[in-house]
């Protein structure tokens, strides 16, 4: 038997609607005992990064744990040539020794409103952190010329690129992460996905005699206060605090991160943590960022770095 | 070695920096400099991350102290001059308390769905 998943036909451009819609599917991917898992598409519209990047987040994991993964979308010729393009569920990569070809045919996007699902490399030997910077200097440009942006509104969206995929690098234990954006023109925002497979938040304090974290709750509170796990003098910890009080304080975007149970959402109404319900586990860390294109004058980038 | 060298950034590492580890290679190419005095021509470095800075600041320190190396930034433009001194100037920053921040906690799904769909 395999487990069935129908994915809805649409996500709503609500903020919290598209993850709404994640959350219980994750939750079935990541618990489920069948062996195999079909996504059925035969209805899919329109969906929401938030949404398409935690599921291939979470198909990833699947699919590590030997779990056979199919997808029902060839018939559905809304959608299905939107998830070819954007590498769904099984991410874009540069493989090894063919890195050009991955860097040219991220150039290829240049004229859409999106990135696909990149599936980045962690590791600090010379290899993976000098594809991991041309990656992020590539996404960062491509961004760029997709949104028509100058270099003073670049900078915030390449400040949370970096932050939060060092975070992965630095903290999470994945072996990769994942990235994906979507720009809505007609609603002047970007969302961005950036998650990983990796041990989640709690888990990356433990053995850490500096912090040492009660609950779930108390280890995200760690992480959003900006304190690192890393005990080293040149360490500033999770770059989460920072990133998020430039995108809500200084663009008036809305933060969300999930890790195990735990979720943080900071928006300019509200700056909530979260505890759900048994089954609604985020195997290591899923942050969505809504970016606002239209960059309030009065925004200092500077203002926000530390 | 009581010498001068110029290492020129952009061409050891890229126009773009975004990386701890692009910090460690260009220290680590300034520490295997036998001269005393480096300069570090930032010409044609467009932008340089947060990481980057932080990293490059607290190795720069560390290799003034431990090999009395004297580091000098050249050419760096407005751009990367903020970024440094932001880092800089926010070394000993102190922590904000979150207490205050409330938690939510939700045992069934309906509930949940309810607050997700109101944010």
């Amino acid at each position: 038997m395999a487990l069935k998943i129908v994915i809805p036909e649409r996500t709503h451009e609500e903020f919290g609607h598209s993850i709404s819609k994640l959350l219980p599917i994750v939750g079935s991917i990541i618990s489920t005992e069948e062996q195999d898992i079909e996504l059925d598409f035969s209805k899919a519209r329109m969906l929401n990064p938030f949404f398409l990047g935690g599921i291939a987040c979470a198909i990833e994991y699947a699919h590590s744990k030997g779990k056979g993964i199919k997808l029902n979308h060839s018939e559905n010729f809304r959608i299905n040539s939107y998830l070819e393009r954007i590498f769904f569920p099984f991410c874009f990569r540069p493989e090894k020794g063919n890195e050009q070809s991955f860097f040219q045919q991220l150039g290829s996007y240049r004229g859409k409103t999106y990135i696909p699902i990149i599936a980045f490399p962690t590791g600090s030997d010379d290899y993976y952190s000098t594809v991991r910077e041309e990656m992020l200097s590539a996404i960062s440009a491509l961004l760029k010329k997709q949104l028509n942006f100058k270099e003073r509104e670049r900078q915030p969206i390449a400040y949370f690129l970096d932050e939060l995929t060092h975070n992965v690098n630095d903290h999470s234990g994945a072996k990769q992460g994942f990235l994906f954006a979507q720009f809505y023109p007609g609603s002047n925002y970007l969302d961005l996905v950036i998650c990983d497979n990796g041990k989640g938040i709690y888990k990356s304090y433990e053995g850490n005699p500096k912090f040492n974290p009660s609950d779930e709750i108390e280890a995200l509170r760690f992480a959003v206060n900006g304190r690192s796990t890393k005990d080293r003098p040149e360490s500033k910890g999770f770059g989460i605090s920072t990133s998020c009080k430039m995108l809500v304080c200084g663009l008036r975007g809305k933060f969300f991160i999930w890790t195990g149970r735990t979720s943080f959402i900071e928006t300019t109404e509200r700056e909530d943590f979260v505890q759900f319900p048994e089954g609604f586990t985020f195997q290591g860390t899923f942050v969505a960022l809504r970016i606002p294109t239209i960059i309030p004058n009065t925004f200092n980038f500077y203002e926000f770095v530390e | 070695m009581n010498c001068e060298s110029t290492i020129q950034v952009a061409e050891l590492l890229g126009k773009t920096l975004h990386t701890r580890d692009a910090s460690r290679h260009l220290l680590d190419f300034v520490a295997n400099n036998p001269c005393k005095n480096i300069e570090l021509d930032f010409l044609q470095v467009d932008y340089i991350s947060r990481s980057f800075a932080d990293q490059f600041h607290s190795d720069k320190i560390k290799l003034s102290i431990e090999l009395q190396k004297s580091i000098i930034v050249t050419n760096a433009n407005d751009e990367v001059m903020n970024m440094l001194q932001s880092v800089a100037r926010t070394q000993n920053k102190s922590y904000k308390v979150l207490a205050e921040v409330p938690v939510y906690k939700y045992s069934n799904w309906v509930q949940l769905e309810n607050y997700l769909l109101s944010i």
